[in-house]
């Protein structure tokens, strides 16, 4: 995906339906093909028991079973307009929702990296209305002593560690983030 | 800049209130951080992290 996205709110798809408290969301984004094809913006009705307030934001085309497929591969003629309207709503969201945290999966290493360079790239913008977060799991090794077992790592045991974003932080896409987390910039 | 999307974010607010929508979107289910997470100990050092990070 060797894609440059500019984020511009003022440059997005219109909204063809939302929910009264703006947890969903659809629009209709152009593929280069010419072909028009609806995607949904969903964003989780409950929080976690364990983490109150962050809420899952999932994005993409329906599938045949209803579900949001954030794993479709498209090929957008305009990507810049459709992270807008996804980030747009995004905002939306959290302005309707004060105190709430959206978490975004980066289901695989490349789109991760995608959705970091593009944070990335428009930091002095989206640094405006949110904070930004790239959370990585890390797995404990266990110790005995100076023995390490052949296979020390306790897969169980994993701990996701949050990192704010910031302009200029080069992360390779091997080492990429697992998880990305936004939040209303506080207004002074 | 702030005033306009606020006003926008209102008139999409009217917008919805008089819309309904059409499909019941299913999310794929729970997140990744929500499947590690497990215990509240895990829960709440991860909070204390993401306010100091």
């Amino acid at each position: 995906m060797a894609v440059r996205v500019k984020i511009d709110f003022d440059k997005v798809y219109d909204f063809e339906e939302i929910s009264p408290d703006f947890n969903l969301s659809s629009f209709n984004t152009r593929l280069e093909d010419g072909k028009e094809i609806p995607l949904k913006v969903k964003i989780s009705n409950q929080a976690h028991a364990l983490l109150p307030n962050v809420y899952n934001l999932a994005f993409g085309p329906l599938n045949k079973q209803g579900k949001i497929d954030d794993r479709a591969e498209l090929a957008h003629s305009d990507y810049s307009k459709v992270f807008s309207t996804i980030l747009f709503s995004a905002y939306a969201y959290l302005r309707r929702n004060p105190g709430h945290i959206l978490g975004v999966d980066g289901s695989d290493n490349t789109r991760a990296y995608f959705y970091y360079r593009a944070l990335q790239r428009n930091f002095a913008y989206l640094t405006q209305h949110f904070n930004m977060f790239g959370v990585k799991y890390f797995v404990r090794i266990t110790r005995f002593g100076k023995t390490q077992y052949d296979n020390p790592f306790d897969f169980q045991d994993i701990m996701p560690y949050p990192y704010k974003i910031g302009q200029d932080h080069e992360i390779s896409q091997n080492n990429m983030y697992n998880y990305f987390i936004f939040t209303l910039k506080e207004e002074c | 800049m702030k005033e306009k999307l606020i006003s926008r974010i209102e008139t999409l607010a009217k917008r919805a209130s008089a819309t309904a929508v059409k499909a019941d979107v299913k999310s794929s289910g729970n997140s990744s951080l929500h499947q590690i997470i497990k215990t509240k100990q895990q829960a709440d050092l991860f909070i204390k992290l993401l306010k100091e990070a």
